[in-house]
């Protein structure tokens, strides 16, 4: 019986199978960390910052702002991806994949914010000056997030804390407008608080010039006049800012920092700033201007050469973005956007000949002839027609005219010519894997 | 990975090896000898296989059908002959020391095979053993010319198994589903094992072409199989527990024998085999041509209101150049050689075996730029140690090389650019250069100028040690290995007009990928007779661990189209790379008892510790237990002479899945930069809770032969429920996420399958006419029985997958859900959809419909689908004719969203979308009136792109001849057999696309998204004339 030797050799081998089993099932992977280390000191919290930042990328570096303009009488489909057509169409659709898209990107961004001003206050010895800088900035992020979602949606869900489960956050509703109105105000009233005193210098960052302006925009799409005429001034008194001689510098390939920044979205190629890739003729012109801008440029404005360079059958080509590349920076609010709104604010306070001063420190930096009070312009409704016209010549294509349309009450008078748009498209309709997963949730009407 | 672990298991086994060397050798004392013929001509056999079961002792019959076999053990043994062709046989013998038993084979064809071997997972028993639900086929019903994949080769030759080709890209991903999907977000492929190692499957590869994968499957050749036993029920697969749950293919490749003789060393045998064909496109697209494009494109804009005027100025602004008339498929087709040569060389003596095989398969695409080849080698060797100890080597070595072509979903594509491009689009320009459409790009340059290409190096294998400790027990350990290397490189073209790479300058990127498992395994095996009674039990554990690696880099700008590597870009956007690593420990046990040949019972367990899982739900166990009646043997039975074989079999089972990502258990954060700036965000949100998909299944069988073993059948009712469905459930994005995997939900799969096998004309004497039949059918119902809801008690949460697959409780996995097209509305031509109440009701009709007014419209799943094998041999002449068929299933054809969509888009159409269209002379057309602007409703997503995609298909045709033995003879030969072969040779549908076994999202495609056409790569003819030659 000397095979039964054989038995205790082959049971080594057996038994085996259990070496290590406490580490072999508990492997973790190289290149994440658990949630629980992830915020713990000012280092880590930076690195979620800018984490929170990367989702403004996503969304003013593709959909946000390339999408919002397709809507408007401003851009047109010359592509052939459904999506477009959809939008340019205005085939608004709970289904819609981008619609779907910018309303996830946003609660992303807000849940990366949370996350920070949840955990940085717990987070042991942290520099005062660090964590007044990272939570000034979180809540300055947090809203211009909840800005954007007020815009398009109305009344959204008010999350401000991690919901603590999934089931918690499926119980989410809407909350009203005026209550998103009023934790923008209260998140940028915390973040100029936390961020009085820190630098003005990196605008790629918010700051407290960002904040402001923020502030005053957002005093703008409320009509309060007064406040956005006084936020708006701060920031032109602050003598921080000045409209580029040249506004090329302003758009440049690499996103090359200039004196009109006041928030400024970097990018690298690899970040990938969509916007030329989707206009340009060496991108994929899937989109393109419409004659109706095309044409709209008095000659000689600078503009129209910033925007334009040639036309081709399949479709007008948009160069403000100088590549397809992709490093070309997004201007969240720059200063002439600043000029207009104090120009708009007081043209609404019927404060005219000072309205229209800053309205022509805008047309001399484009080359056209400056207005005159009293002669081309002279009713308040003149001056305001002209700031409108302005805003949507000098911001073309930087995402504002849809909103500007909506707020200014115009959307309907302006886009209903083409037979494509319906009252109820004002407010966006909320994606119905939305409405799926959280069912308290109620539908914009006219969906 | 904890390397001390594998040296340890490496020494142990040494150990045993020099454990064993003491043991004397006893050459040649005990015997088994005797001939094999064919009962029918009672002429010799050569090249039969006669092997002692479980004791790797095995021999080939020579030239007179002599066999022997030496250093049997001493007992009871089982001793078995194959031969392709023939049902196999086995005897029971008892041998005893410096005694040679005699045994005879006169094999016979029968219609079923009761002494087939059937491979269960760490053992094998013969077919009259089993009480679960296993299929087999055979390497006769695998020797398909033309083929690279063995899943490929799979498709209708086993019931209970649907097999999707998904489409005609040499070397792609096949989709393999065994009785139906049981996972929503898990994977749904079986498990493949080879020679005992669970080998890699799925997709490595890093660059994306569109819908297509790679599947590390392909890296098996199926030349190299001897069969393939797919475990089909729970009670079958539970063996492999938490991986069973979506069947397991146990592969068993060909191994050395010695030829009789009586030395005991047989002279090598040779064996050759080449083919080489031509391959063609099975069928083009019927698309329109220049003028058909221009009175569309006429009509769509005179609907909007367009003057005859203002078409033509349209025309112009576009380009069209009616003189043009380029066939785009034309352009990028091209007839294909394809070829495949292999080499084996095989023998030994009593003690030592081998078998050393080489091939060389190559398919170059019959779309412009694409090709596969493999080179593959293997060597298996099987040496006697010691009386009491063998040792089998089996080692597999391929090297792939993949041109892929971009198609599937993707703008980027040769063939979508072919299907979509106007015809009024010249090849090139007057200068020279490629030449773009409207909005697509120019597919013979996407062909010429960009390389996808895919270098697979792959190893696996195991080295294996058998002890028989005594008579009745045996103890085996194992280790194996398998070792896949990917590397990709593509290269897109600036020269390729519209592309994203002609906006950057060229864009060239490099992915590394490498697949790195070891398995330990050591089991013991007890077999014993009590008189009637024979108990068998086997023991063992179990572990495996597998890291994977991924590297990537990416540059965009390239100076010189001579300098493309990513490293010679102006900008190198992208670096990337990880690694994960999956473990699994197990402990397994399996006992078999056979009462009188009469009674037979089986059980398994097996408990595996995953890596996978969150830290409450590490372990799982699988307990699985299967009866069968052979009621032939009972007495009452004796007066039934038309029956031959009648078998009742019971079983019920559970097996688990496992197949996710690695790490998603645990809460994370990952890279998220911001500018130059690096940063960090939420990744996976924790789940410690998260466990394995758990299925049960009720197998009840009955296998039957009757006159005269002319007839056999075999028919298997199953009922297969999943829970704890690992499913990645939407979920809020207010939380930050819009997904999380958990374990919510179950779904059901019930069916049947039936094998019929029958004899038709026997055959009697030498140069008679033979025939058989072998025939499938699998009926399988897969139903979602429930989902995640917020309230215990209510209905779940349905969802949609990425496409028009819908998942909701009540419905099967994917069915599709969208607009009902009612036709066009006389008055204005515009498209009218099915309009619905809240309650989904039908109300009338609309012309806009909301999301409210979706509606289940088709299936991608079909009712039946099954193969049909017809076997003739006349004289020296083979002729085989394999059909496959589907029934009641649907395809979205997605193609039909551009192509017709009322000429809103500029694209190429198809020529049908020209005919019966409204307009106001015609206006009971089927087809909504063209609109250039999109407002007729014709490009709203409905049933009207929704198509009937059942077929039949004849799928293999072949004759051979074998030549006489008096001229192969002549020539030192064996044997030789030359035939001509076709494959794909014609299929009967309704679907309009290139092919009904089109889908689009390869073979782990979304569970939810199935059966969608959207510019796949076209299937093949192909026609090749072979030889095969043994020496």
């Amino acid at each position: 019986m000397k095979k039964l030797r054989l038995v205790p050799a082959l049971l080594t081998v057996v038994a085996l199978g259990a070496c290590d089993t406490d580490s072999l099932l508990n492997p973790l992977p190289v290149d994440e960390i658990s949630d629980e280390i992830a915020i713990t000191d000012a280092t880590s919290a930076r690195a979620a910052l800018n984490g929170a930042y990367s989702s403004l990328q996503e969304l003013y570096g593709f959909e946000w702002t390339m999408w919002t303009d397709l809507l408007t009488d401003d851009v047109e489909h010359t592509g052939t991806f459904g999506s477009f057509a959809d939008g340019d169409l205005h085939n608004f659709r709970p289904n819609m994949g981008t619609i779907d898209g910018i309303w996830t990107d946003h609660y992303e961004g807000i849940d990366r914010v949370n996350r920070i001003i949840q955990k940085v206050p717990e987070a042991g010895a942290m520099d005062p000056a660090d964590s007044n800088q990272i939570l000034g900035e979180a809540y300055a992020v947090r809203a211009l997030l909840y800005f954007n979602l007020v815009r398009a949606w109305g009344g959204v869900p008010l999350v401000v804390v991690p919901p603590a489960t999934l089931e918690e956050a499926g119980q989410v509703s809407r909350a009203t407008a005026a209550e998103v109105w009023t934790q923008i105000e209260a998140d940028l009233a915390q973040a100029a608080q936390m961020l009085s005193g820190a630098s003005n210098d990196e605008h790629t960052f918010f700051t407290p010039g960002g904040v402001t302006a923020v502030e005053a925009k957002v005093a703008l799409y409320q009509g309060n006049w007064a406040t956005a005429a006084t936020k708006a001034q701060q920031l032109v008194a602050s003598g921080e800012y000045a409209l580029v001689e040249n506004l090329r510098d302003a758009f440049t390939a690499d996103g090359d920092p200039s004196p009109e920044d006041i928030l400024r979205l970097s990018f690298t190629a690899t970040e990938w700033c969509s916007q030329g890739w989707w206009y340009r003729y060496d991108g994929r012109l899937e989109i393109g201007a419409t004659w109706e801008i095309y044409e709209l440029y008095e000659p000689g404005d600078l503009r129209f050469d910033l925007n334009f360079d040639g036309t081709r059958n399949d479709g007008i080509q948009v160069v403000k973005w100088p590549t397809p590349i992709g490093a070309e920076d997004i201007h969240v609010i720059r200063y002439a956007d600043v000029l207009l709104m104090l120009a708009e604010a007081l043209a609404e306070q019927n404060d005219l000949p000072v309205a229209v001063g800053y309205l022509n420190q805008i047309r001399a930096r484009a080359g056209v002839a400056e207005y005159v009070y009293g002669t081309d312009l002279n009713t308040q409704q003149e001056v305001l027609d002209a700031i409108y016209l302005e805003r949507r010549l000098e911001l073309a294509f930087e995402g504002e005219r849809w909103h500007d349309l909506v707020r200014t009450g115009r959307a309907l008078e302006v886009l209903g010519v083409s037979g494509r748009f319906e009252a109820h498209e004002v407010l966006w309709p909320i994606p119905v894997g939305e409405m799926d997963t959280a069912p308290n949730l109620v539908q914009n009407p006219g969906y | 990975m904890k390397p001390s672990c594998v040296r340890l298991a490496l020494l142990a086994s040494a150990f045993f090896l020099v454990l064993a060397v003491p043991q004397a050798v006893n050459a040649q004392d005990r015997t088994v000898t005797g001939t094999v013929t064919d009962a029918r001509t009672g002429e010799p056999i050569p090249g039969a296989q006669v092997s002692v079961r479980d004791r790797g002792i095995g021999a080939l019959s020579n030239e007179q059908g002599r066999y022997l076999l030496l250093n049997v053990p001493e007992g009871r043994v089982e001793v078995r002959v194959l031969f392709l062709g023939f049902a196999p046989q086995s005897r029971t013998v008892e041998v005893s020391v410096g005694e040679t038993v005699v045994i005879d084979f006169q094999l016979t064809v029968q219609a079923i095979q009761m002494e087939e071997i059937v491979a269960t997972g760490y053992a094998e028993q013969t077919r009259r053993e089993v009480s679960s639900s296993i299929s087999t086929v055979s390497s006769v019903n695998l020797d398909a010319p033309a083929v690279a994949s063995l899943d490929a080769v799979l498709q209708g030759k086993a019931a209970g198994v649907q097999v999707v080709q998904n489409a005609g890209n040499p070397g792609n991903g096949v989709t393999v589903r065994v009785r139906g999907s049981s996972s929503i977000s898990a994977s749904n492929m079986p498990l493949y094992v080879v020679d005992g190692m669970p080998i890699f499957r799925g997709d490595f590869s890093q660059i994306g072409v569109g819908g297509q994968d790679l599947s590390a499957v392909t890296g098996v050749n199926p030349e190299e199989i001897e069969s393939v036993a797919i475990l089909k029920d729970a009670a079958a697969a539970a063996i492999y527990g938490s991986r069973g749950s979506n069947g397991v293919v146990l592969i068993t490749t060909k191994r050395g024998n010695v030829t009789a003789s009586e030395g005991g060393s047989g002279a090598p045998r040779f064996q050759f085999n080449m083919s080489y064909g031509q391959q063609k496109i099975a069928k083009k697209l019927d698309m329109m041509n220049t003028q058909q494009w221009m009175d569309y494109m006429g009509a769509a804009m005179r609907g909007d209101g367009y003057s005859e005027q203002e078409i033509q100025e349209e025309f112009d602004w576009l380009g069209v150049d009616p003189t043009v008339d380029t066939d785009w498929q034309d352009e990028v087709l091209r007839t294909a050689p394809i070829s495949n040569s292999s080499l084996s060389i095989s023998g030994g003596s009593s003690r030592f075996r081998y078998l050393v095989s080489g091939s060389y398969f190559d398919q170059p695409g019959i779309i412009l730029g694409s090709s596969y080849d493999r080179s593959a080698g293997r060597v298996n060797l099987d040496l006697q140690a010691t009386d009491d100890i063998d040792v089998s080597v089996s080692m597999s070595l391929s090297q792939e090389v993949n041109l892929r072509s971009e198609a599937d979903n993707s703008i980027y594509g040769t063939t979508g650019n072919a299907i979509a491009n106007e015809p009024w689009v010249p090849v090139y320009n007057p200068d020279g250069s490629y030449s773009d459409g409207a909005s697509y790009s120019n597919p013979v340059a996407i062909g010429k100028e960009n390389r996808v290409e895919a270098r697979t190096l792959r190893g696996f294998g195991n080295v294996e040690a058998n002890a028989q400790v005594l008579p009745w027990l045996r103890a085996t350990s194992r280790v194996g290995f398998d070792y896949l290397s990917l590397r990709e490189y593509e290269y897109q073209s600036p020269l390729v007009p519209l592309h994203y790479a002609a906006s950057q300058g060229g864009v060239a990127q490099i992915g590394n990928s490498l697949g790195r498992r070891e398995l330990v395994e050591g089991y013991l095996t007890a077999n014993k007779f009590f008189g009637a009674h024979e108990v068998g039990l086997t023991t063992g554990s179990s572990r495996e661990t597998t890291t994977r690696e991924n590297s990537f880099a990416r540059g965009e700008g390239f100076t010189s189209p001579e300098l493309h590597w990513p490293t010679n870009a102006a900008r190198p956007v992208e670096v990337d790379g990880t690694s994960w690593e999956h473990n699994l420990i197990s402990a397994f046990a399996r006992a078999n008892y056979t009462y009188d040949n009469r009674y037979i019972f089986n059980g398994s367990i097996r408990s595996d510790g995953s890596s996978r899982f969150g830290q409450d739900n590490k372990w799982g166990t699988f307990i699985a237990g299967s009866a069968a009646w052979q009621m032939m043997n009972e007495s009452f039975m004796e007066g039934v002479d038309f029956l031959t074989d009648l078998k009742l079999r019971a079983s019920y089972g559970e097996t688990g899945n496992e197949a996710i990502g690695d790490f998603q258990f645990l809460g994370l954060y990952g890279t998220s930069n911001y500018g130059d700036t690096p940063g960090t965000a939420p990744t996976n949100l924790p789940n410690p809770g998260l466990k394995w998909e758990t299925t049960t299944e009720w197998n009840l069988g009955l296998d039957a032969s009757a006159f005269s073993d002319r007839v056999g059948m075999s028919f298997d009712l199953y009922k297969k429920a999943t829970d704890d469905l690992l499913l990645n459930r939407p979920v809020t994005s207010t939380s930050g996420f819009t997904s999380v995997l958990a374990n919510v939900g179950a779904m059901e799969n019930r069916g049947y399958e039936v094998v019929l096998r029958t004899v038709n004309v026997p055959g009697a004497g030498e140069g008679s006419l033979e025939w058989t039949t072998d025939f499938t059918l699998t009926h399988n119902v897969n139903e979602v029985t429930k989902l995640y809801s917020p309230e215990p008690g209510e209905e779940g949460e349905a969802f949609m997958g990425s496409w028009y697959g819908r998942v909701e409780e009540g419905h099967a996995i994917g069915e599709f859900y969208s607009y009902h097209y009612e036709g066009v509305d006389p008055a204005t031509g515009n498209a009218l959809f099915t309009d619905l109440d809240a309650d989904g009701n039908k109300i009338g009709t609309t012309t806009d419909p909301s999301s409210e007014d979706r509606l289940y419209i088709g299936s991608p799943h079909p009712d039946y689908y099954g193969g049909i094998r017809n076997t003739l041999r006349y004289a020296g002449f083979d002729f085989t004719a394999f059909l496959q068929y589907s029934e009641g299933n649907s395809m979205f054809n997605g193609m039909r969203e551009y192509s017709d969509a009322g000429g809103y888009f500029y694209d190429n159409k198809f020529a049908d979308v020209g005919k019966d269209y409204w307009t106001p002379e015609n206006t009971d057309a089927s087809k909504p009136r063209p609109s250039y602007w999109g407002s007729s409703g014709a490009r709203e997503e409905s049933d009207r792109w929704l198509e009937d995609a059942s077929y039949i298909r004849l799928q293999e045709v072949t004759l051979g001849y074998t030549l006489p033995a008096s001229i192969s003879g002549r020539l030192n030969m064996q044997q030789a057999r030359i035939y001509v072969a076709g494959r794909y040779l014609h299929t009967w549908t309704d679907y309009s696309g290139y092919s009904p076994d089109m889908n689009t999202g390869g073979s782990d495609a979304a569970a939810a998204s199935l059966a969608i056409d959207f510019y796949g790569y076209p299937f093949a003819r192909t026609f090749s004339i072979g030889f095969q030659g043994t020496w």
